[in-house]
């Protein structure tokens, strides 16, 4: 306990001295809070965001707001809540933009979730970081093979019916299959975390 | 899993894993519609799947060694200095305009440059307009920042923000009432209304979503939104600019309403208005026979004019040709005022300078603006409380250092950091009596949320009838915790209300940010006023800055008939986050 309570306040203290320095002028101070906060960020905004928004230009736009809008910043106070606070003005208004666009609905249909979105959207950003956690854990537990389809859909990005070619298989069952990953890989995440909190009452 | 049929289970991951791999067709959307409205685990796990779906994605284009590539393009896409940046954007955009356009433009139009840009490129413009509309923001912003210090840019001209109405402002906290508006600087305003005053007497009331700008102390541009405008005798002259049209009263109230394709509607309630196309400017000097009508259509070479009368309608767009047709006049949709509500409150202030205890409230009540001392407020008492179940880690109470006997009756003082709070709740807000008294063995079936009784009766009339603060920090809901408000008594025609959103919000410049306070919690569920005035509890000071938020309850939104009397009422949270309503101070209305 003492150790990441010392790491917090160091991290802490450098945050803040890297906004003065951004105050200041020195614009590659602000390198620091970038490091700091975009994985939060962007892990928060990846899970908040209806279908259809890019999540790094929000997540990009969030620290260029936040640094054009520094000085507005009362020193001392929470860092984090007054940029989250920026990232969900930008994320409210791409949704707004986006809802307006005649096709949006159909290609999308953003109604069809949107109101468990809504009932979620105050969720704390350091709940998702555990999440992100606890997921990366659970894919490492994955088989080989598993492990194989979700490189394929999601760091290579390739098509189902490609991947239904490498692994012989149908697209049906592809589909299938990718459904099942990521179903056993909820249940994991939803593991870990209950094991967590129980850990810690 | 959810016990839900087989075949059922199997259908809804078939469509859900479409939907996701962006296979969908609309006979499967309507389906899965219809499968996600009957069956809410349906939903759950959908939202479940889409955010573990998201997050696979997050990891997979995670770099181990820090993510280089995004910080690196972030702080490329820094400026400079940002006054540099935003205008070096905006020259690039200007000059990829037409010559002509940039010539009708002499007003420094940002908002039609952008919307000139977004309907002739469609997406990567209209991403663009995303991008930069921030530091259209923050240019004006600064500019009015530096016209304090430097004089050079002082707001030209004598507009004034006279009232303003739960208005949340693209990027910024909401102006005071009767602060000046700088002029040629746009303003986006996400909700709310505001009522803007001009100097020979016309009042013009904008309904978010809007962009607007105030071009002179007698023109106003309207991008997009809807404005209700009344120019009395002396104010005749007074004009609305739209992408398309331009506006000029003869002494009259209009309502001009732009969509975002620029269609512009004008529905004159009385008087007399005059439409121009926005290109036929010397028109407006002219005097010529202003009671024909137009043409359906109006090609480049000829001249657009119109008068309209009283309860007129015209619809007028410019997309290849400029056409104009009469529309249906609807008199509903001219505002003559902003609705009743809380506009402002006083506080006395604390040694560091922030605020405790309420010393008035101002509100809107049928149109007036009252004001009200504390003293007259009717206080109320707590009869009942139960929270949601398990541990509140934030507590119930907020309070001074000590909690004294009394700990209950810090809702009914007049200190605005202390109060009961974050009650219990409902999804859906009551059709029936609260059930307050439960048998030995049941605690479950009792309702949570929160009984308050007024001292005396408070009695239904115009307006807001009681006023309601909830302490607030920057890291909720800006509009604040929503809340159903119902009768404890329900009888044909009485009915809960729900707030969703509070007059005087996070970003309302009347809200007082509060003196430090301590929070209450307790290691056991609180399922009774008993347990809420004997259970052991913890205290731990707040340092987080908080302000005091508002809302006012009109009686009648409850079915109360005017002048009906109500002793007590019964609130609950929505239970629609993780944000509880936390009130710190209730009172009716003399």
């Amino acid at each position: 306990m003492p150790d990441s309570t010392q790491n917090i306040n160091d991290s802490e203290i450098s945050l803040e001295n890297s906004l003065r320095r951004v105050l200041q002028g020195e614009k590659e101070a602000f390198e620091v809070v970038v490091r700091q906060f975009e994985r939060p960020l962007r892990a928060w905004l990846a899970v908040q965001s209806p279908p259809g928004i890019d999540v790094d230009e929000i997540a990009q736009q969030t620290f260029i707001a936040a640094y054009t809008r520094l000085e507005e910043y009362k020193p001392g106070t929470n860092f984090a809540a007054w940029m989250f606070t920026i990232a969900r003005y930008q994320l409210m208004t791409e949704t707004t933009r986006l809802r307006r666009i005649a096709d949006y609905h159909s290609r999308y249909a953003p109604e069809l979730f949107q109101r468990e979105f809504d009932r979620h959207a105050d969720e704390p950003p350091e709940m998702w970081l555990v999440r992100v956690e606890s997921l990366q854990k659970c894919l490492e537990s994955l088989g080989d093979s598993l492990r194989q389809y979700v490189n394929w859909r999601y760091r290579e990005e390739i098509p189902l019916e490609e991947m239904a070619r490498r692994s012989n298989r149908s697209v049906t069952a592809v589909k299938k299959q990718l459904w099942q990953i990521r179903q056993k890989l909820q249940q994991c995440v939803e593991q870990r975390i209950s094991k967590k909190q129980r850990t810690i009452s | 899993m959810t016990n839900l049929p087989p075949d059922l289970e199997k259908r809804f991951t078939e469509l859900w894993t479409d939907y996701l791999e962006g296979d969908l067709e609309d006979s499967g959307r309507d389906e899965l519609r219809k499968m996600l409205s009957a069956h809410e685990s349906l939903q759950k796990q959908a939202i479940d799947l889409f955010r573990t779906h998201r997050l696979l994605g997050f990891i997979a284009i995670e770099d181990p060694s820090g993510n280089s590539q995004f910080v690196q393009d972030t702080m490329a896409r820094l400026p400079e200095d940002s006054e540099t940046f935003t205008r070096k954007v905006l020259e690039n955009l200007d000059s990829r305009l037409p010559l002509s356009y940039r010539d009708i433009s002499q007003e420094t139009s940002q908002s039609r440059t952008l919307r000139k840009l977004v309907g002739g490129s469609g997406w990567i413009v209209a991403a663009l307009l995303i991008l930069i509309l921030p530091f259209i923001w923050f240019n004006a912003n600064q500019q009015e920042n530096l016209s304090v210090g430097a004089g050079a840019q002082k707001p030209a001209g004598d507009v004034r923000f006279k009232n303003l109405s739960q208005a949340q402002f693209f990027g910024e906290l909401s102006p005071r009432s009767e602060s000046l508006l700088t002029q040629k600087r746009e303003y986006v305003l996400l909700s709310g209304l505001v009522e803007l005053a001009f100097p020979k007497g016309a009042s013009a009331i904008i309904e978010g979503p809007a962009i607007f700008r105030v071009l002179t102390d007698e023109c106003l541009a309207l991008d997009v939104g809807q404005c209700s405008v009344h120019a009395p005798d002396g104010a005749e002259g007074f004009r609305i600019d739209t992408p398309v049209t331009r506006v000029v009263d003869r002494g009259t109230r209009f309502v001009v309403n732009v969509s975002e394709t620029s269609e512009t509607e004008v529905h004159v309630v009385e008087g007399i208005a005059d439409i121009y196309r926005h290109a036929d400017e010397q028109l407006q000097k002219s005097s010529a026979d202003k009671n024909k009508r137009p043409l359906t259509e109006v090609s480049e070479d000829e001249t657009f004019e119109l008068r309209l009368r009283d309860q007129e309608a015209y619809r007028l767009n410019e997309d290849t040709k400029f056409v104009a047709e009469p529309a249906t006049f609807n008199p509903l949709i001219y505002r003559s005022k902003l609705p009743d509500r809380v506009v402002s409150y006083s506080a006395t202030k604390n040694a560091d300078g922030k605020a405790e205890f309420l010393t008035d409230v101002t509100v809107q009540r049928g149109g007036k603006i009252l004001r009200y001392p504390v003293e007259k407020i009717i206080p109320v008492e707590v009869t009942y409380f139960k929270a949601a179940p398990g541990i509140d880690n934030n507590g119930h109470f907020a309070g001074g250092p000590t909690l004294s006997n009394s700990r209950i009756n810090l809702l009914s003082d007049r200190a605005l950091n202390t109060g009961v709070i974050n009650p219990g709740g409902s999804l859906t807000p009551l059709v029936s009596d609260p059930v307050l008294q439960t048998l030995a063995g049941e605690p479950e079936a009792s309702t949570p949320g929160l009984a308050l009784k007024f001292q005396t009766p408070v009695k239904n009339g115009p307006g807001p009838d009681i006023v309601l603060f909830e302490l607030q920090t920057f890291s909720n809901p800006p509009e604040g915790d929503r809340f159903h408000i119902s009768p404890l008594k329900f009888s044909p025609g009485r009915k809960s209300h729900t707030i969703q959103t509070y007059d005087l919000s996070i970003s309302s410049p009347e809200c007082l940010e509060l003196t430090q306070f301590h929070l209450y919690s307790f290691d056991k569920n609180i399922a009774s006023l008993n347990d809420l005035q004997i259970t052991e509890c913890a205290n731990k000071p707040i340092r987080l800055k908080f302000l005091a938020l508002a809302v006012g309850i009109d009686l009648s939104a409850l079915g109360y008939l005017p002048g009906e009397e109500v002793e007590e009422i019964f609130i609950q949270d929505a239970q629609d986050d993780q944000n509880i309503v936390d009130p710190v101070f209730v009172g009716g209305l003399p």
